[in-house]
């Protein structure tokens, strides 16, 4: 089976330098990839997950030949990311840093039909095709048709910009952070596009983003990088599920001027696991039970609150979310921990 | 056939960059126009205070005015291309067009031998014009050929031009990396060495040296030495093109080079934003 992106232990390091006075300075060496590895097919959107400094722009950059790795290898279409850079951008489109990237004096068609040119898309054809784009990402009922770049709001600059990575119709779509910043509905119509794209289509999509709730609705995959190696892969129910005793027992109680802290300590030792006030009210109060087995502590629970005097008023049980296992795989502080 | 098809449509979308961004610029069109003059006046001004009109008459053959007014057009012409090679990716990279350029399927030495094109054919419609009032004050009916001679050297020391720049473009980024500084530098220099305000060959033989390395110098000469009647054989005009010519085409092949070794070390390096 061909696939349409793959990188195999991907190397990138970056030297940099670090001042130590006017003069001196020594040199620092980044590893931002540490040999990762993926593949990514026809008609998927990949995720990729990380918190800042991870790589992931760094792995978007090296399969947009943007960047040179320093070790490892890449292909998209079954061309080398470095030895075949030329053909590799004729199949990929790619969107990084939705706030700039074109020039403010021209409109929003004016850019299109300058980078159809740049792509070497013929005048009738550029014009016809920038015509689709522009409507398709509804910017024309924006009024950004006509108006020039530098008056742009964020939302517009972003469907420009991913208008831009479509000009060519390509089979693969490179995405860094196409959402960050924007708009509720210019980041709706974002994703639809991407999942139509993908599902559609037929296209590839490699996905960064930061936000989780994103990465579950538009990805059919994930990939969790942190540090540059890929800590966990999957799709995001497949991930949820590796996360150990991080289902909970949500559980509201009336506690009568009770003493909370008695109650607290008291479950911990019943239970067996962490318990956590996440909200006090005067005569209410909201207890998180971590668990990765809910059911079986259900008993032990509402025996123990109600043998103290405390009434429930609720009770259910939280599934993970992706940015709990997000958090909980990248080293972060999660509730788990 | 294809590769010129891909070369004149990036020409024309670089066309309507440049024409949109003058257009819609006031400012920019304004100074453009009255820019030979205003040069000129402050370099006269301050020339005349130091100096003597009649004795730079008497060493040029040639009244300070219209020739700086001259001197300062052909100046705008020909720094204009190096401005615009040198200035290309820096302003790109602080927009983030550079990194679409990249991943472009131009031939990026293509691209900024192309870059100047538009601004140099723009640039010249517009300011042709502005020239002419002053050399009719000053030389009546001979004003208009005078006028097309000093566009069409423009023009062509301009053009001669482009591949030096590239080179330049290539090698200064490639050892200092993209610095918008490096124009404040190779400016003032080029200023001199290109035989502009001060004719080549009035120069120390060290600098005309130096100044020889430089294709639109010798055209330039050329140019001073028809319009002020310095006695010239037919053998030194023809070495003046030939030498002008040969070194636009020697420097292709090494702009080609130094650009793409600027581009690898970006890509590399990570530069490419």
């Amino acid at each position: 089976m061909s696939y349409a992106v793959v990188a195999e232990g991907l190397v990138k390091r970056y030297v940099t330098k670090k001042r130590l006075g006017l003069f001196r300075s020594i040199k620092e060496v980044i590893d931002a990839l540490k040999g990762i590895s993926f593949k990514v097919n026809y008609g998927e959107v990949v995720g990729l997950l990380g918190p800042n400094g991870a790589g992931k722009t760094t792995t978007i950059k090296i399969l947009a030949t943007l960047l040179i790795p320093d070790g490892g290898w890449a292909s998209v279409c079954g061309f080398d990311v470095v030895k075949e850079a030329s053909k590799v951008r004729e199949v990929i489109g790619v969107m990084l840093n939705v706030e700039k990237g074109f020039y403010g004096k021209l409109t929003g068609e004016e850019n299109l039909m300058y980078f159809a040119s740049l792509y070497g898309i013929p005048p009738n054809e550029a014009r016809k095709r920038v015509r689709e784009l522009i409507e398709l990402m509804e910017l024309d009922k924006l009024g950004a048709t006509h108006k020039v770049y530098e008056e742009f709001s964020l939302g517009m600059k972003a469907r420009l910009s991913f208008a831009r990575a479509l000009l060519r119709d390509p089979p693969v779509l490179l995405l860094d952070e196409p959402t960050l910043g924007l708009d509720p509905p210019s980041a709706r119509r974002i994703r639809k596009l991407v999942k139509d794209l993908a599902r559609k289509e037929g296209k590839a999509v490699l996905y960064t983003t930061h936000n989780m709730f994103e990465a579950e609705i538009v990805c059919d995959r994930v990939l969790l990088i942190d540090k540059g190696r890929i800590v966990a892969e999957g799709t995001p129910e497949e991930l949820k599920e590796r996360l150990p005793s991080i289902r909970s027992l949500v559980i509201k109680l009336i506690t009568h001027g009770a003493n909370r802290d008695a109650l607290i300590t008291k479950l911990r030792v019943r239970l067996g696991t962490d318990v956590k006030l996440v909200e006090s009210g005067d005569d209410v109060i909201t207890l998180k039970v971590l668990t990765s087995k809910p059911h079986d502590l259900l008993n032990d629970l509402l025996s123990t609150v109600m043998v103290m005097g405390y009434r429930v008023v609720s009770l259910r049980i939280e599934e993970p979310t992706l940015e709990d296992v997000f958090i909980y795989l990248t080293g972060g502080v999660s509730e788990s921990s | 056939m294809r590769v010129l098809k891909n070369l004149l449509n990036v020409f024309r979308a670089e066309f309507m960059l440049t024409l949109t961004d003058i257009t819609r610029r006031k400012l920019l069109l304004i100074t453009m126009i009255a820019y030979p003059y205003v040069l000129a006046m402050f370099i006269v001004l301050i020339g005349s205070s130091v100096g003597s009109y009649s004795s730079f008459k008497l060493r040029l053959g040639m009244d300070p005015i219209p020739f700086f007014v001259m001197a300062s057009y052909l100046m705008m012409t020909v720094l204009g291309v190096i401005d615009e090679v040198l200035w290309r990716p820096v302003h790109d990279s602080m927009i983030g067009t550079f990194t679409y350029v990249i991943l472009s399927p131009i031939n990026r030495v293509t691209f900024y031998l192309i870059v100047p094109l538009p601004r140099l054919a723009l640039s010249t419609l517009l300011n042709a014009p502005t020239l002419l009032p002053i050399m009719l004050i000053y030389y009546g009916t001979l004003a208009l050929l005078i006028t097309g001679l000093v566009v069409s050297f423009a023009l062509i020391s301009a053009f001669l031009m482009i591949s030096f720049s590239v080179l330049v473009l290539g090698t200064f980024y490639y050892l200092l990396g993209q610095n918008w500084r490096l124009l404040n530098i190779v400016r003032p220099l080029l200023l001199i060495v290109t035989g502009i305000y001060y004719p080549r060959y009035l120069m120390p033989l060290t600098l005309k040296l130096i100044s020889t390395l430089l294709p639109s110098s010798s055209t330039v000469e050329l140019l001073y030495r028809i319009l002020l009647n310095v006695p010239t054989t037919t053998q030194y005009v023809l070495s003046l093109i030939g030498v002008a010519t040969a070194l636009a085409l020697i420097y292709l092949p090494l702009s080609s080079l130094s650009v793409g070794a600027w581009v690898r070390k970006s890509l590399i390096r990570g530069e490419v934003s």
